[in-house]
């Protein structure tokens, strides 16, 4: 069986129809020194660069059983600005919750975690993310899926993650922010 | 409204620095409450509500 690129209609393919797209870091930082209520990534153009994926490791300071990191855009803290649903998988149970709030990601005493917010605008030109994120340890295993919106139609020029307890996103969080150029 | 420490980063220079700014705490949000799939199969089991999928087959 042969794989590999062939003519389209019978017409050559030309260099720049040969080019395709790459995935690039836009920037990439790490919480030093302290642990911190938030952390805020400043600099960025969502409505140029188009969508971005942001790779999250947040190290969690909490000494709470259940607290949880929001995310906002720009200078909009107002929470009912936002909205989240929730679906989670924790062994055999299932979890389902709709806020009207920005909650981002799980944020446990604890617990370790990986994950991934997809942000890009919608055809209404809201700001609006799909968030996966996993934690665990061991048995305790969790999914979580979420979505995410801002009802604000602004260009996103900078993102922040607060916890809901102060002091509780730990030193070695990382947040890799990529796009597709 | 209180003084907290932020993490924050510029994505044009790469850097990032700890400050401290005015913050106000996002709302509690409870943690939802789930459905436990083995412990309701068991219970409508019990009630002979329905039958264990092996025991159909």
């Amino acid at each position: 069986m042969f794989f590999g690129a062939r003519n389209v209609l019978g017409s050559n393919i030309s260099a720049d129809e040969m080019a395709f797209n790459t995935i690039q870091e836009v920037t990439s930082t790490t919480v030093t020194g302290s642990a911190v209520t938030s952390v805020q990534i400043t600099g960025l153009d969502l409505d140029t660069d188009g969508m971005y994926i942001i790779f999250v490791n947040p190290v969690s300071a909490s000494t709470d059983s259940w607290k949880s990191i929001h995310m906002t855009c720009n200078a909009d803290t107002t929470a009912t600005n936002y909205y989240s649903q929730h679906l989670q998988g924790f062994g055999a149970a299932a979890s389902a919750q709709n806020s009207n709030s920005g909650i981002c990601l799980r944020h446990v005493a604890g617990e370790e975690y990986t994950g991934f917010i997809y942000i890009t605008k919608t055809s209404g030109n809201k700001p609006m993310a799909v968030i996966n994120n996993a934690a665990y340890p061991d048995s305790n295993m969790a999914i979580v899926l979420r979505g995410w919106a801002w009802t604000g139609t602004a260009n996103v020029t900078s993102l922040t993650w607060t916890s809901d307890t102060a002091n509780s996103i730990g030193v070695g969080s990382t947040f890799k922010v990529y796009k597709v150029a | 409204m209180a003084i907290r420490k932020v993490w924050i980063h510029d994505a044009k220079t790469g850097e990032g620095r700890l400050e401290t700014k005015d913050i106000v705490l996002p709302p509690v949000v409870p943690e939802p409450k789930g459905i436990d799939f083995d412990k309701l199969k068991a219970l409508l089991q019990a009630k002979g509500l329905i039958q264990d999928t092996a025991e159909v087959e």
